[in-house]
């Protein structure tokens, strides 16, 4: 889930802004600049987007007439991890598109139109020609985006420091507190291990694209 | 050319077909929708910045202010200044050797084949698989031990070394691109090996070099999780460690905090606005390029 949603709306956008558009600069302005926000200041954004009182979100859902739907996000246990990954997609969308829009653009034209004169549509273009030439970027996404759900710690540090009760107590967290506060140093070089093993996985197959290149259309 | 095409047909409305115009209209649309939900959240933190803290109790946090107020930019300001002084302090020494480090490391990796080059690219690069997270007891520990922990020069370090991986990567991967005759012919006329990078290799990287300045940049003034564990005392933290002194125990005042938050983030908002275009060659050559 936490990898679906960048990669979603990041591939959306960039097939969009791809297909000539005015103002293509705007647009992707407008959605790759979180990701030049520090993910403190990210975290801060977000715990006033949330603010049950005076927060957006919520501000958002009276103004249209929904205010059944309107929650302290951050203090229930149950929707503080989809809140927190709301905020991290935010960000990473922005990446996943630009990475996205380097790679439709490094797809050679005669290529699309060569599909176009054999008579295939918009939907068979896009997904018999499109999308699998668009493998190595999709490689790219995933991969970084799982390594850095495993090393998640500054939004939901700042946001929530694990709360409410255990229910946001991400590895980091974990990590953090039992290293520096509860002086706990072997508890911590511990977790850092499950860590890292987590994350190779996503590292793998990223690392391993990196070295070998294997972007060649 | 196929999309070429159709936007010559569509700016000709009597010939046009009309679901075409119809597809770019919800294009348009689309794109416009995503780009305000997108921008919302930092036009919402932008907006509670200005109100004091009786307006945003009062008022839904998507009416402007009524009476906007300079009041929470001021007194935020004062407070972080010392700890925005010290992001600089610590963000450009730790960028300019990030860098450099990197630019010699990757050029005797690219360049001067000795044995085991290979192995040590691989061992660099391949260390990006390592979560931040896991190196964190080690690496405090070991700062304690040599007395660097809590100071500029720990940091520094700690982001100079941390940055190699993404540094040698993407300048190794430039210089390779560079022909061996200007190299080879450099060399017969006598430069060093030094001179070589000095000279023709680094002037030809201007590009990379650039890309890797401003990725740094962003990123150190960005961290906040190293600048923590490493820095954590007023004296010597940046400017988004301190950020954390805005959330009171009880109550907080959200304008405060909001304003503090800007502060906080404009200098690297700034750098990636001037140069969005080094950001994405930045992340896509490390990324995609063969």
């Amino acid at each position: 889930m936490y990898t679906v949603i960048p990669t979603l709306i990041g591939l959306a956008v960039a097939l969009l802004v791809d297909s000539k558009v005015r103002g293509e600069a705007l647009f992707k302005g407008a959605i790759f600049t979180p990701w030049a926000i520090s993910p403190v200041v990210v975290g801060f954004i977000w715990t006033q987007m949330y603010n049950p009182s005076s927060g957006l979100v919520n501000g958002a859902l009276r103004a249209v007439g929904l205010p059944q739907l309107a929650h302290p996000w951050l203090a229930d246990a149950s929707l503080v991890l989809p809140a927190i990954n709301m905020a991290a997609s935010w960000v990473r969308t922005g990446f996943a598109m630009v990475i996205f829009l380097a790679a439709l653009r490094g797809i050679p034209a005669e290529l699309i139109e060569a599909a176009r004169i054999d008579g295939a549509g918009l939907w068979q273009g896009l997904w018999h020609i499109v999308l699998p030439l668009l493998r190595p970027a999709f490689t790219v996404v995933i991969g970084t985006s799982l390594m850095l759900s495993v090393g998640a710690f500054d939004e939901v540090w700042v946001m929530t420091k694990g709360g409410p009760g255990f229910s946001s107590y991400l590895l980091s967290v974990y990590l953090y507190i039992s290293t520096f506060q509860t002086h706990q140093a072997g508890l911590g070089a511990a977790i850092g291990v499950v860590m890292f093993l987590l994350s190779s996985v996503g590292g793998f197959i990223y690392v391993r694209h990196m070295i070998r290149g294997e972007a060649s259309y | 050319m196929v999309a070429v095409a159709s936007e010559r047909v569509s700016s000709r409305p009597r010939v046009a077909p009309r679901p075409l115009r119809l597809k770019r209209l919800l294009l348009y649309l689309g794109l416009l929708i995503i780009s305000v939900l997108w921008l919302a959240p930092i036009g919402s933190q932008l907006n509670t910045a200005f109100k004091s803290q009786a307006e945003t109790y009062a008022t839904p946090a998507w009416q402007l202010p009524q009476r906007p107020t300079f009041e929470n930019f001021d007194r935020a300001w004062a407070k972080i200044q010392p700890q925005f002084v010290n992001t600089f302090i610590i963000t450009i020494p730790s960028t300019l050797m990030s860098v450099g480090i990197g630019a010699l490391a990757a050029y005797s990796i690219s360049r001067l084949r000795f044995v085991g080059s290979e192995l040590l690219y691989l061992a660099i690069v391949g260390s990006f698989v390592i979560p931040f997270g896991s190196i964190v007891p080690t690496l405090v520990n070991m700062l304690d031990q040599l007395g660097l922990y809590d100071t500029f020069a720990g940091i520094i370090l700690t982001h100079a070394a941390h940055g190699q991986m993404i540094m040698v990567f993407m300048l190794a991967r430039f210089f390779k691109g560079i022909p061996d005759e200007v190299v080879d012919a450099a060399r017969v006329d006598g430069c060093s090996a030094l001179g070589v990078l000095w000279n023709i290799v680094l002037p030809l990287s201007t590009p990379a070099l650039a890309a890797g300045v401003i990725l740094q940049f962003a990123w150190i003034w960005n961290d906040f999780f190293k600048a923590l564990i490493i820095v954590p005392t007023t004296a010597s933290a940046p400017v988004t460690v301190a950020l954390q002194g805005f959330t009171g125990q009880y109550a907080t005042e959200v304008g405060y905090r909001s304003a503090a938050s800007l502060i906080a983030a404009l200098p690297s908002l700034i750098v990636f606005v001037t140069f969005q275009r080094f950001f994405v060659r930045g992340i896509t050559s490390g990324a995609l390029k063969g």
